[in-house]
């Protein structure tokens, strides 16, 4: 089994450090107890039940964080929390995990099913720190005929952390998954997804946020396999870099053969504030199909001074300008958080990093 | 009786080393309404991004003065709190900011205190509709996606709902179409009252229509090389700049 994480479909040259994650990041080599599985006990709004079994075709759904993580994980699990969706769930599923000195390592084996028509949201709130503490989430999704998934991954960790955030979604024909995600914190960060677009007309939104300081590594793999007809991904990130931090993105959209007439755009933009941060974006597109439409694109780069100029000519001062422009790129993510106390606690997160970058700059 | 809102006093200005505008004297009296015409490559729009405060242009020498206070050495954020505002040729867009948020943090900033929330909605959809603008607009990124049309219309409506002291209208007519055009001068005429003043950069008399001129300037090699009345307008429109003689009108010949 390759144990490497959030590997790049198709490697490119080692020296470019991008091929997988990095050593820096990895989980902490140690022995970790045999997890439990103690199945989620808190209350599920109507429409949405616990399944006491996982379904093999759900186990079997990959993440793109590779099979050693997610083996890890589903093996050695503390939690799981197996959902069912059946119907148009009433109000969505708020899960927040809390790392602390009792509790420093968490792995929770989420699955998702959708059953044909159900329509449900699912919130994950990981919160948090500890020393060495780690976090791991495998979340495995299977969105079938004409079903609506919207997972939403809130991330904010204290920085003696680390996170593992995998995700595996198959999409049925007609049916829709949206993963909103936010990632503030921890030491280091790793994402995962994979969409498995198989079935006609399956759609995929993936929405990403993050911001980085001090010596954060943050490391993202995302991956849009398309294998059904008319299938259609859009993965956008946008993220802001600062202090001494690095980041690498790997966006993947590939086009199985079959895959005839499916559309897959992914973009990011990236916004540097210190001259420190390292950025490495690696958009892949994978072709086996012909009639297919794939566009990547990528901005890096610090303040438009245009854009600061037209803020400043209606009032906003240079600093109230610079923090508009950065709210602005959290933006697309927080409109799809619903809960507003969530919404201004990731606020206030980025007016406090943004306090201490004018301090420090 | 009106009195000075601008005055611009032997104003040198530069870009990258290069003198652009060399020596240009104006007043504008509060309740006027003044037009800037010019051959292309004049300094038109350099002159109003001075006054507006532009990073990108150095002010060598001269004075500013918005109601008899000197702005010259203010930054654009001081100057727009003191009064100005300037309707930019080509608006930038702000993807992640809607225009109703951007609007209301800019005229919180102006004003010192948030807008009250119900009152200006109110206001806002007043003005959209005045303006024909769809009020789903509202909702929308500041110009992402809008026609060249609906940003020069977010323009107006960022003018009307901030009610500055001087409005600067950098070439807001170019690349509209006449319905637009005619929605534009609505604008400015619901806008226009006795204690503000515009400064209009135009190439064509349309924008004008209903709007008392009270002054005609004609820039020139980064001078004000020509100042008459309102029937200067269709003079320049006619025949072309070369009507007013030597100088004027050498780029056009070009």
């Amino acid at each position: 089994m390759n144990t490497q994480i959030n590997r790049l479909p198709v490697p490119t040259w080692n020296r470019t450090g991008v091929n997988w994650l990095d050593q820096k990041a990895l989980p902490p080599d140690r022995e970790y107890l045999q997890g439990r599985h103690l199945p989620y006990d808190g209350i599920l709004p109507h429409g949405i039940t616990l399944m006491d079994h996982l379904p093999a075709e759900v186990a079997d759904i990959k993440s793109g964080m590779g099979e050693w993580l997610d083996e890890s994980i589903r093996n050695g699990a503390d939690k799981t929390c197996y959902l069912l969706g059946n119907g148009i769930a009433s109000e969505p599923v708020i899960i927040t995990q809390n790392l602390d000195l009792t509790q420093p390592v968490i792995r929770t084996h989420f699955a998702i099913k959708a059953n044909p028509g159900s329509n449900l949201t699912v919130v994950q709130i990981n919160r948090g720190d500890a020393k060495d503490g780690v976090i791991e989430n495998l979340t495995q999704i299977d969105a079938q005929t004409d079903s609506f998934v919207r997972l939403i991954s809130i991330q904010l960790l204290g920085k003696n952390s680390q996170s593992f955030d995998a995700v595996g979604a198959r999409i049925g024909k007609g049916a829709k998954i949206e993963l909103i995600r936010a990632v503030f914190g921890g030491k280091t960060a790793a994402c995962g997804s994979m969409a498995h677009l198989e079935g006609q007309g399956g759609g995929y939104q993936q929405d990403t946020a993050y911001f980085t300081d001090e010596d954060q590594i943050f490391d993202f793999n995302d991956i849009a396999s398309h294998i059904g007809r008319e299938t259609v991904s859009e993965m956008h990130t946008a993220g802001v870099l600062s202090g001494h931090s690095s980041k690498i993105l790997r966006g993947t959209i590939d086009f199985k053969a079959g895959s005839a007439h499916s559309i897959g755009h992914e973009n990011e933009t990236v916004l540097l504030l210190s001259p420190s941060a390292r950025n490495r974006t690696v958009p892949l597109i994978l072709c086996g199909e012909e009639a297919v439409e794939g566009q990547h694109a990528a901005t890096l780069g610090r303040f438009d001074e245009k854009q600061l100029y037209y803020l400043c000519s209606r009032g906003l001062s240079l600093m109230e300008a610079k923090r508009l422009l950065v709210e602005a790129r959290f933006m697309p993510v927080l409109n799809k958080i619903t809960q507003d106390d969530l919404r201004q606690e990731i606020l206030t997160i980025i007016e406090r990093r943004l306090d201490e970058h004018e301090i420090s700059s | 009786m009106s009195h000075s809102l601008l005055e611009i006093k032997d104003l040198i200005v530069s870009v990258e080393d290069k003198i652009i505008l060399n020596g240009i004297n104006l007043t504008i009296g509060s309740g006027e309404l003044h037009v800037l015409m010019g051959p292309n490559g004049t300094g038109k729009s350099t002159l109003v991004s001075a006054i507006m405060g532009d990073p990108r242009f150095q002010i060598e020498s001269g004075q500013i003065l918005l109601d008899g206070k000197d702005i010259t050495e203010m930054k654009a954020d001081e100057r727009a709190k003191a009064g100005v505002f300037l309707s930019f040729q080509v608006p930038e867009e702000i993807p992640g900011v809607t225009l109703e948020d951007f609007l209301r943090t800019a005229k919180g900033s102006l004003e010192k205190r948030p807008p009250k929330i119900l009152q200006f909605k109110k206001e806002l959809k007043e003005q959209m509709k005045a303006l024909d603008m769809d009020p789903s607009y509202a909702e929308r990124y500041l110009n992402v996606g809008f026609s060249g049309g609906e940003k020069k219309k977010t323009e107006i409506l960022q003018l009307l709902m901030l009610q500055p002291k001087l409005a600067l209208l950098d070439e807001t007519d170019s690349g509209l179409d006449v319905d637009a055009v005619r929605t534009v001068t609505k604008g400015i005429r619901a806008f226009k009252n006795r204690k503000n003043g515009l400064f209009i950069i135009t190439h064509n008399a349309r924008i004008l229509e209903g709007l008392d001129v009270d002054v005609v300037h004609v820039l020139e090699g980064g001078k004000i090389a020509y100042t008459g009345g309102q029937e200067l307008i269709s003079k320049i429109t006619q025949d072309g700049f070369g009507v007013l003689g030597k100088g004027v009108g050498l780029h056009e010949g070009l």
